[in-house]
């Protein structure tokens, strides 16, 4: 065996703090060191050829770079090993920068520190073994969770680059979010115009298949080739006879609250979700159906002149195979009742912004015109309140939900334009409009409102006639309590994530933060990308996020796919966990630990004193495995071993402390 | 302070705009005015509030408030405002409209001990006209 050590200066990163010369002659001097010595930067060109360089003279077969984190340039080594025809998991790194000039001042012990280090280094190399990557087949074919604004983009994308999508909606119609809104920031476009358009796009595509009132229900397989199943809810109308007339829904005798009105105007039992819901085609509510509550009624069926209502329609289970998975299953918005200062809920003139975004909709409850609910008056006087359960350690999210400034901005525009006499009064902490030409809105905004930077505290109802509210509040200008009398309070309440958002973290295999927004892989480098290969996050459930963020998520989603569709095939991941058969027991404990669902059990045949007997040993799908060690870390025969973090290496790293 | 509260006619605001040339709606009480004045602590309200107040539409307060006759129209807010709002051409344009008597305040030279010398000196000349 032959190593080579190389320790890399990093500009003065390293070397500052680092005494290297000291650190190569010091590991030079170790048994098995073939070459030992130091370089400016071993990660550019000519650092790279100094190694290649030093392999061949030396004729080094591992090697061991004390250098940055193996998280930075693990891969550039690698790949110069397989150049010079050894495997990649020869080279071993030891993280000299962040875990020791970056951390420490005083030379002399970082130096002693960086000499430890890389004898560790060199203690487990000397017992790696060789690992490999297999080519895994690619089903190309992409399955995008969720209808809104970010998954109507990524199943576009995906499927105008030639591969078919299947685009799933928990509602009856895809459109989400956005199909709510009236205008949108910064350019004040309505909603409805530039999101229609697509929604129409994607129901028209030929590689797009809807699957409407449809929910994951779970999913197995690994990247390239999972296997999902999906619920398709009996909607109890058959869309292939439908032709939409809407006959059953002017006939339909039980009205009830309209969720998508945010319960301002009232729908029938048998509904769509609004004018141009794609597909256009009703479904019943069971849940208030009269004739599912008595088995009376039947108006709906007597009038479809096509026979497509179905009482009888069942649930329906579907298996699909995909190579790709994109969550974009979106966001929902707090109901702040806790934060009682508020009156929300207790009051009918405390609303929330999406309550006055559909009030203000011209095809909303209220036909674009802004009213008081309690009497339907138009309001003189309008209070809005910012960060309502945002940025609130204490009974809220602690996080920002980074578009109710703008879009309070973007009421207080249309309020003055549309309604000139209606005051706005805006109660900020902070107003943040970074995005391009969000400051240039946000000035607009100020011209026709009154901000007044401090939180309110306390909303009183006056008990006057009218019923008003008394705003209480403060401005950090004057340095002066203000109080308004407002005839309607607007919260900007917080986007928090669905609420079963964690449960199909859970079908997916994937995880979420501590506010229960799905994870990337990487903050900054790897947006679109899960833990899990093949499965992709885009728009508002991964983080509170606007309609240009989200759908430049979704494109950004898309486009890894299709990268993994049009290469065809995936690298699987070589550290994975290896079964010594010669020591497992078979107790078959590491089955139920592994999240992957990687572990089975297998037969093998052994001859033991003359006779041939068989035994129950684990096994590994070196697919399905992600390398996480749970199996490792329990198996009590130490038959269990995860490739690269060998029992053999990490002991030997020990010992050589 | 409670809204709705008494505000400046439109006829008022727009006398203002046509003395100043400026728009005080475009201010985001930054406060680079008051921070770079050499008098803010001889005023009563502040420079920024002063906006804060003609934005809100309570010119009563702004007519009354002494910081017009202490302000030395030395221009440091003006040169420095980011949003082009120029304060002191603001205070001027207040100046202005009380001492065009639209107003019922009667003004008067500000004389406090302590106060600096160009201030005293720079109101008498407002005053004195």
């Amino acid at each position: 065996m032959r190593i080579g050590v190389f320790i890399c200066w990093c500009g003065s990163n390293i070397k500052h703090t680092v005494d290297v010369e000291r650190v190569a002659r010091e590991i030079g001097r170790l048994p098995h060191v073939a070459y030992s010595g130091d370089a400016q930067y071993l990660c550019s060109e000519v650092g790279q050829s100094e190694i290649g360089r030093a392999i061949d003279e030396h004729k080094l077969d591992r090697v061991v770079v004390g250098a940055c984190s193996p998280r930075m340039h693990e891969a550039t080594f690698q790949q110069l090993m397989i150049s010079k025809g050894l495997n990649p998991f020869y080279v071993e790194i030891a993280n000299l920068r962040e875990h020791c000039s970056w951390v420490h001042t005083d030379k002399e012990k970082a130096t002693v520190k960086a000499i430890d280090l890389v004898r560790k280094a060199v203690a487990k190399i000397k017992h790696a073994i060789p690992l490999f990557s297999e080519q895994l087949g690619v089903n190309k074919r992409a399955l995008v969770i969720g209808g809104g604004i970010a998954g109507i983009q990524a199943a576009i994308d995906i499927a105008d680059a030639g591969y078919p999508v299947d685009l799933l909606e928990r509602d009856s119609s895809i459109g989400g979010k956005m199909a709510q809104f009236d205008k949108t920031f910064p350019t004040l476009d309505c909603s409805a115009c530039i999101l229609t358009p697509k929604m129409v796009e994607t129901a028209a595509h030929g590689n797009v298949t809807l699957l409407t009132s449809s929910q994951v229900e779970s999913v197995s397989g690994y990247v390239g080739n999972f296997s999902v199943t999906i619920r398709r809810r009996a909607t109890s109308v058959k869309a292939d006879l439908c032709n939409g007339c809407g006959e059953c829904i002017t006939k339909c005798p039980k009205t009830v609250d309209n969720e998508f009105d945010q319960g301002q105007s009232k729908r029938k039992a048998i509904h769509t979700l609004f004018p141009q819901a794609v597909p256009n085609k009703p479904v019943i509510d069971r849940e208030n159906c009269i004739y599912f509550k008595t088995g009376k009624c039947g108006m709906c069926k007597r009038v479809c002149i096509v026979g497509a209502i179905d009482y009888e329609m069942q649930d329906e289970l579907l298996e699909r195979a995909y190579g790709a998975i994109i969550v974009a299953t979106g966001f929902d918005l707090s109901k702040p009742t806790h934060l009682g200062e508020y009156h929300y809920g207790q009051h009918p003139d405390v609303v929330t912004s999406l309550d006055l975004e559909r009030m203000l909709n011209a095809s909303g409850p209220t036909n674009g015109k802004v009213i008081r609910p309690s009497n339907g008056q138009e309001p003189k006087r309008i209070a809005f309140i910012q960060c309502v359960g945002s940025r609130d350690r204490h009974k809220g999210n602690p996080y920002c939900s980074k578009v109710c400034c703008l879009y309070t901005a973007k009421h207080a525009l249309l309020l003055s334009e549309k309604f000139p006499d209606i005051e706005s009064y805006i109660f900020y902490i902070d107003v943040r409009a970074a995005g391009k030409n969000y400051e240039e809105f946000y000035e607009k905004a100020r011209q026709g409102a009154s901000y007044l930077r401090g939180q309110v505290s306390k909303i009183e109802p006056m008990g006057d006639r009218e019923k008003r509210l008394l705003v209480r509040g403060f401005d950090a200008s004057l340095g002066e309590a203000i109080e308004i009398e407002a005839d309607l309070v607007v919260l900007a309440t917080s986007m928090e994530p669905k609420g079963d958002a964690k449960q199909l973290a859970g079908i997916l295999g994937i995880s979420t933060d501590q506010n229960g927004f799905y994870t990337e892989a990487h903050v900054k480098l790897k947006p679109f990308e899960t833990q899990r290969q093949g499965i992709f996050l885009a728009g508002a459930c991964q983080g509170p996020k606007d309609i240009p963020e989200a759908v430049t998520q979704a494109s950004g989603a898309a486009a890894k796919a299709i990268i993994m569709f049009n290469r065809g095939q995936v690298k699987s991941v070589p550290t994975t966990a290896i079964v010594n058969q010669d020591l497992c027991s078979g107790c078959m404990q590491c089955r139920p630990v592994c999240p992957y669902e990687a572990v089975s059990s297998e037969n093998i045949a052994e001859r033991v004193a003359g006779q041939t007997r068989q035994r129950v040993v684990a096994k590994v799908n070196r697919a399905l495995c992600q390398g996480c060690g749970a199996c490792a870390g329990l198996c009590r025969s130490g038959a269990m071993d995860i490739g690269g973090f060998t029992s053999r290496q990490l002991l030997a790293e020990v010992d050589s402390l | 302070m409670r809204f709705p509260q008494k505000v400046a006619s439109a006829a008022l605001q727009a006398e203002l705009r046509s003395i100043t040339q400026k728009d005080v709606k475009d201010c985001y009480q930054c406060m680079k005015c008051s921070s770079g004045c050499p008098f803010v602590a001889e005023m009563d309200y502040k420079p920024h509030q002063l906006m804060q107040l003609i934005k809100l539409g309570l010119f009563d307060r702004v007519l009354k408030s002494q910081s017009l006759w202490v302000c030395a129209s030395c221009l440091a807010c003006s040169s420095r405002c980011p949003r082009d709002i120029e304060p002191a051409a603001i205070i001027e344009g207040f100046r202005a409209m009380v001492l065009r008597g639209k107003s019922e305040d009667k003004m008067r030279a500000v004389h406090r001990p302590g106060m600096p010398r160009q201030a005293i000196i720079a109101s008498m000349r407002k005053n004195t006209r």
